[in-house]
């Protein structure tokens, strides 16, 4: 072949679209966007049930633990301000129950993802956080959905991994230091690269992850700066994005940067929009 | 002003721009105000998203007696989503997780010719 005719094939390459792996952000993300329906199970049912030309709209669900300091209850819930009263096991339980009877549950190849965040305030006022004792109890919650999903994924035979997520390093210190001695089903670890401050607190420099073996970074497209993105980058680990509406922006940013997952509140635009 | 999106070949998106710039005099700052709208191809589809656009802008120097150009900074705000079969969605803000995506800054440069 002459050396322009590969030039050429070689420009066309450099042209491919993206193909992230598409995470349900908040285990709600069937259109319209509607954060009032952030963790909540009717709309993690309707998000686990979205189908897009016969088959799955999504590749991986993310669903929020919330450990509320004034009773030490375990909640599937975002924050407070909801008034959910959900306990995260209900929560596992509907994901059990997708596990062992959809026939299909990804879009594209691959396992299964449940990105199982773990806040890291216990109160309606987000200063407040985790005593050392409530850590506990919350880590301990969140391996007891480990425990349910693994079960289901081994009855069914399903390819299934469970990914710990939280801004907090403690909290994730905590989760490697109380895994079960027996693991059926791999684990991954995640932070957040969220809203930097003033704006928004939660975000940690990742010296402070030092010495926690993160698989995942999530970052917001549109609050991330080249610097950034080749750092973490440079970590070898997968990069999510997470957003709620896409707009031109958020769709610049994916081809620009080529994230490994977007998470997303519209998988149907977001599917509708790589498979154009 | 209209200003059309010259790079939609290549990535099927079109931004279509109008808007108004006042300024006290032609070499002081200014506000401008307008609305876009991007069209967006979408699998069996055209999603339209409309912003409703806030800047300011300053005079850079003079290319020539014809040409003048302009810095803005521009804070754009998605109002409403709409077609491609999908819900239509309006901005809200109930909380922040709301407008958090639709609400974004950006700058931008014009290039203005008079003949006279």
């Amino acid at each position: 072949m002459r050396a322009t005719n590969l030039a050429f094939l070689g420009l066309l390459g450099a042209c491919d679209r993206p193909t992230p792996r598409i995470l349900c952000h908040n285990a709600n993300c069937v259109e319209p966007t509607d954060p009032e329906g952030d963790d909540t199970l009717p709309a993690m049912r309707e998000s686990l049930g979205l189908m897009i030309d016969g088959k799955p709209a999504i590749d991986a669900i993310e669903i929020d633990s919330f450990w509320r300091g004034s009773d030490n209850t375990c909640l599937f819930a975002h924050d407070l301000l909801g008034g959910s009263t959900t306990p995260i096991t209900d929560a596992a339980t509907e994901l059990a129950n997708h596990i062992t009877t959809a026939p299909v549950l990804t879009r594209h190849p691959g396992p299964f993802r449940i990105f199982l965040e773990l806040k890291q305030y216990t109160d309606k006022n987000e200063s407040v956080t985790h005593t050392p004792e409530q850590r506990i109890g919350h880590v301990d919650c969140v391996w007891g959905v480990y425990d349910t999903i693994a079960n289901a994924a081994v009855t069914s035979g399903q390819d299934v991994e469970l990914v710990f997520a939280s801004f907090s390093p403690k909290l994730l210190r905590d989760v490697i230091a109380r895994a079960p001695a027996t693991l059926p089903i791999p684990y991954k670890l995640d932070t957040f690269f969220g809203i930097p401050k003033p704006l928004n607190g939660q975000t940690m420099p990742l010296d402070n992850f030092h010495g926690i073996p993160l698989d995942i970074i999530e970052i917001h497209p549109q609050w991330i700066h080249d610097a950034q993105w080749e750092g973490i980058r440079s970590l070898g680990v997968e990069v999510a994005f997470w957003t709620f509406s896409a707009t031109v922006e958020t769709f610049a940013a994916i081809e620009q940067y080529e994230p490994d997952w977007v998470g997303t509140s519209e998988a149907q635009l977001m599917v509708r929009w790589l498979e154009r | 002003m209209l200003v059309l999106d010259p790079m939609f070949w290549t990535d099927g998106q079109h931004d279509i721009d109008l808007f108004a710039f006042w300024a006290p005099c032609s070499k002081a700052w200014g506000l401008l105000g307008g609305w876009r709208t991007s069209t967006i191809d979408l699998l069996d589809g055209t999603q339209f998203q409309e912003k409703l656009i806030l800047g300011i802008g300053a005079p850079l120097p003079r290319l020539s007696e014809h040409i003048r150009t302009r810095f803005s900074f521009e804070l754009a705000t998605l109002i409403v989503k709409h077609g491609a079969d999908l819900p239509s969605e309006w901005i809200s803000f109930a909380s922040g997780r709301d407008f958090i995506d639709l609400v974004n800054f950006g700058m931008f440069v014009t290039v203005e010719y008079a003949s006279h």
